[in-house]
């Protein structure tokens, strides 16, 4: 499609919004999630996932911009360099990840779990996060700067220089982390 | 295309190495401490490093460039024609070169550094430090950060919005994101430029 800018499907001249089979390609993907545990170099935009089980998977290099996760696992997997922008999360389980280099930012986060997950140098600015749990997390050069954090802990989690900036903190528990390590600037009330 | 990306932990950069899947043939980004690790990806995946792309020559990103040149022998691509003593090709902002086969678009946006140059590959925007997630480059003056937001959004912000950004620091981001949520730029628009 000339006017489409998207990111075209593996082996394929279409994005998977102008694919013919979009079903096919889910299937594709949440078999090879289950069977292969490994999803690499594929762009799925907005699209939607509802119970898969992601966990102990590899997931790199992959573009899931505005793509909807209901009640999805992915614990214990190693993502690393994907994006995530402006996604929804919603009774999502993301516990115990490898995480590196992902980027999360604009997305919609709703009572899901990052908790013991590894999630250094990723990019949650301008999330809206709601209900959910970073505890016992490794935020290290992580930036949450103007998200909105609603009933959100980041208990026992290490804040090295992580950006709260313009944020939004609302019901936020910081308790035996290192806030005085993270970056607090502009914050709103 | 593959993208290779290390953390190199000294300086806090993060190193990238652009591969060529047909040949590989590679291009690396800026020349930080060299450590192990990216060594080992070159010589596990028997890459030809054909080129090296310097986004500014602040020290702490062309640290390595004395070692780089004893293990291998790429071509080095800058602004100015000498980094650190080395011989470089001159790019300049607008110029469009074929390095290890593959099409590299050079823009000089000058504010962090005077020499501060963007390398765009493919859909890949490698920035610097010019352009990070959620911030600009540090400057030292309010001409020099005016000079630099104006050529972030002439020469980066007019780039398709799904470009991924590759910055020299911190984690990755999309010309969309930072259109949105770039805090320093969103800032500056109502301090300089309202």
């Amino acid at each position: 499609m000339e006017d489409c800018h998207t990111y075209a499907l593996p082996d394929s001249p279409y994005c998977y919004h102008h694919t013919e089979d979009k079903r096919k390609v889910l299937d594709n993907l949440i078999e090879r999630a289950e069977k292969e545990k490994n999803i690499e170099n594929i762009s799925l935009v907005n699209a939607e996932f509802e119970n898969v089980d992601f966990s102990e998977c590899f997931i790199g290099f992959n573009n899931f911009s505005f793509c909807t996760f209901t009640s999805c696992d992915f614990s214990a997997s190693r993502l690393v360099s994907n994006f995530f922008d402006y996604a929804v999360f919603e009774n999502c389980r993301l516990t115990d990840l490898e995480a590196r280099y992902n980027v999360f930012s604009g997305a919609m986060i709703i009572n899901s779990d990052f908790s013991g997950s590894n999630l250094i140098l990723s990019s949650f600015m301008g999330m809206d996060c709601y209900q959910s749990s970073f505890n016992g997390t490794d935020l290290y050069f992580s930036n949450f700067s103007l998200s909105k954090l609603i009933n959100t802990s980041f208990e026992d989690s290490n804040l090295k220089r992580c950006s709260f900036s313009s944020a939004l903190l609302r019901s936020v528990s910081f308790r035996y982390s290192n806030p005085e390590e993270a970056f607090f600037r502009n914050m709103k009330s | 295309m593959r993208i290779y990306s290390h953390f190199v932990s000294g300086h806090l950069i993060n190193q990238f190495l652009i591969v060529n899947d047909e040949t590989m043939e590679a291009i690396m980004i800026d020349a930080p401490d060299l450590d192990g690790n990216i060594i080992e990806i070159i010589e596990k995946n028997r890459i030809k490093l054909k080129g090296l792309l310097i986004t500014h020559s602040h020290e702490a990103h062309v640290a390595s460039l004395g070692t780089i040149f004893k293990i291998y022998n790429p071509s080095l691509y800058a602004f100015f024609d000498n980094v650190s003593g080395y011989e470089a090709v001159r790019v300049n902002d607008g110029d469009v070169v074929s390095v290890a086969g593959m099409e590299v678009r050079c823009f000089h946006i000058p504010g962090h550094s005077l020499d501060s140059m963007c390398y765009l590959i493919g859909s890949a925007l490698f920035t610097g430090d010019t352009l990070q997630s959620g911030y600009i480059g540090q400057t030292r003056a309010l001409i020099e950060k005016e000079l630099l937001i104006q050529g972030i959004k002439e020469k980066l912000f007019t780039l398709e919005d799904n470009t991924l950004i590759f910055p020299a620091h911190g984690s990755l981001s999309k010309i969309r994101v930072e259109k949105m949520f770039n805090q320093d730029i969103l800032e500056a628009n109502i301090t300089i430029f309202s």
